[in-house]
């Protein structure tokens, strides 16, 4: 039974790292139709306790979202067989997109299309930064912390340090 | 640039996932402060064409980054290890909370805290857009791809990856054309001193 339900824990995370293209957020839809819908394995107020979970914790929200189901399903072992499933499918293809990279990537038409690469990427920085914004609480106390950050960081304070500080401000000014 | 070991792979994306809040795309600031500054394990170029790459592939941007950006620095086993590291942090900290806590409710602080984190994030993401974009954005190319695909992100909600293909294919199209320029430039080059 255990055995089984550790299997299905596995086929549904696969699932979900294979068809999350675009970061943890774009998983949601399918999460809610494999565990919930198709298996029945949380319900709806469940799933929104675990997104709310994983918007507090530090890493990527895949992951946070796959530990949190399989503990609650199967424990310690359901927890450790979805994350290792979920990022299997991600790791195969970036880990191949690497490994094309570094040995094609001074191979001329491969590096045009790495040439072409680089200003969408800083295209999809600046849309990040437009979509976390829009999404921040924009009142005065945050004004001031988006203020002090960005002089701490021309003055080259390590980031690590910024975002310690400005949680330690959201504890005091929230 | 020197090849890093995967402990020391694994330290460094162990304390960028720990510090990780709200997407992959928050990381960046902290990974490039790491790898290209700190450590100089990679060059600025190099860490800018693997964030378009990172969307290219289905999952968490975050273990994309750790996996190009890991093998890159250290091969197989460099990608390997900053993959570990930047999951345990998450893996350990939601096992912690899914075991000890009844309900989230219970965790309302963090939320306060996230609050703070949330204009920080915003800051930290645009700096990294601008320094990326003084660095990247030279000759009228690459401001064309910029725009475009801004706009086809922001206000046109097309998904990332393809944003990510059709900008590569537009720089395989202007390597193309310089190559057939030169080519022309050459021939008739030649066809002067016969």
């Amino acid at each position: 039974m255990t055995m089984a339900l550790l299997v299905d824990l596995a086929k549904a995370f696969l699932i979900c790292g294979l068809l999350s293209f675009g970061g943890g957020y774009a998983m949601i839809p399918i999460v809610e139709s494999e565990l919930i819908v198709g298996r029945g394995w949380l319900t709806l107020a469940t799933f929104t306790e675990i997104i709310a979970v994983a918007e507090m914790t530090p890493g990527p929200v895949a992951v946070n979202t796959a530990t949190f189901v399989g503990y609650r399903v199967a424990g310690l072992a359901g927890s450790a067989v979805s994350t290792l499933a979920v990022l299997s499918v991600p790791v195969l293809v970036s880990g191949l997109l690497a490994w094309l990279v570094r040995r094609w990537g001074d191979f001329g038409p491969v590096s045009d299309f790495l040439r072409g690469v680089r200003p969408a990427a800083c295209a999809l920085l600046t849309a990040a930064a437009v979509t976390v914004g829009r999404a921040a609480p924009w009142e005065a106390r945050s004004v001031l912390i988006g203020g002090l950050v960005a002089l701490a960081l021309l003055r080259r304070v390590n980031p690590l340090w910024v975002i310690a500080g400005s949680a330690v401000l959201g504890l005091l000014l929230f | 640039m020197r090849r890093a070991s995967p402990l020391e792979l694994f330290r460094v994306f162990f304390r960028i996932g720990l510090f990780t809040f709200g997407g992959g795309m928050a990381m960046i600031p902290l990974i490039e402060q790491e790898l290209c500054g700190r450590l100089c394990l990679l060059r600025e170029d190099q860490f800018i064409s693997s964030i378009g790459l990172a969307q290219c592939a289905p999952g968490p941007i975050a273990g994309n980054l750790a996996v190009l950006l890991g093998y890159r620095a250290g091969g197989a086993l460099g990608a390997a290890a900053a993959l570990a590291g930047v999951a345990t942090p998450a893996f350990l900290v939601i096992l912690l909370i899914a075991s000890q806590y009844q309900s989230w409710r219970e965790l309302a602080w963090v939320g306060r805290a996230l609050l703070g984190l949330r204009p920080a994030v915003v800051v930290l993401i645009a700096f990294a857009a601008l320094r990326f974009g003084r660095m990247v954005l030279r000759g009228r190319l690459s401001l064309l791809i910029y725009g475009a695909a801004l706009t086809a992100l922001v206000v046109l909600r097309v998904h990332p990856a393809l944003v990510v293909v059709v900008a590569g294919l537009a720089g395989l199209g202007q390597g193309w054309l310089e190559q057939r320029e030169r080519r022309t430039v050459g021939v008739g080059d030649d066809g002067s001193t016969c």
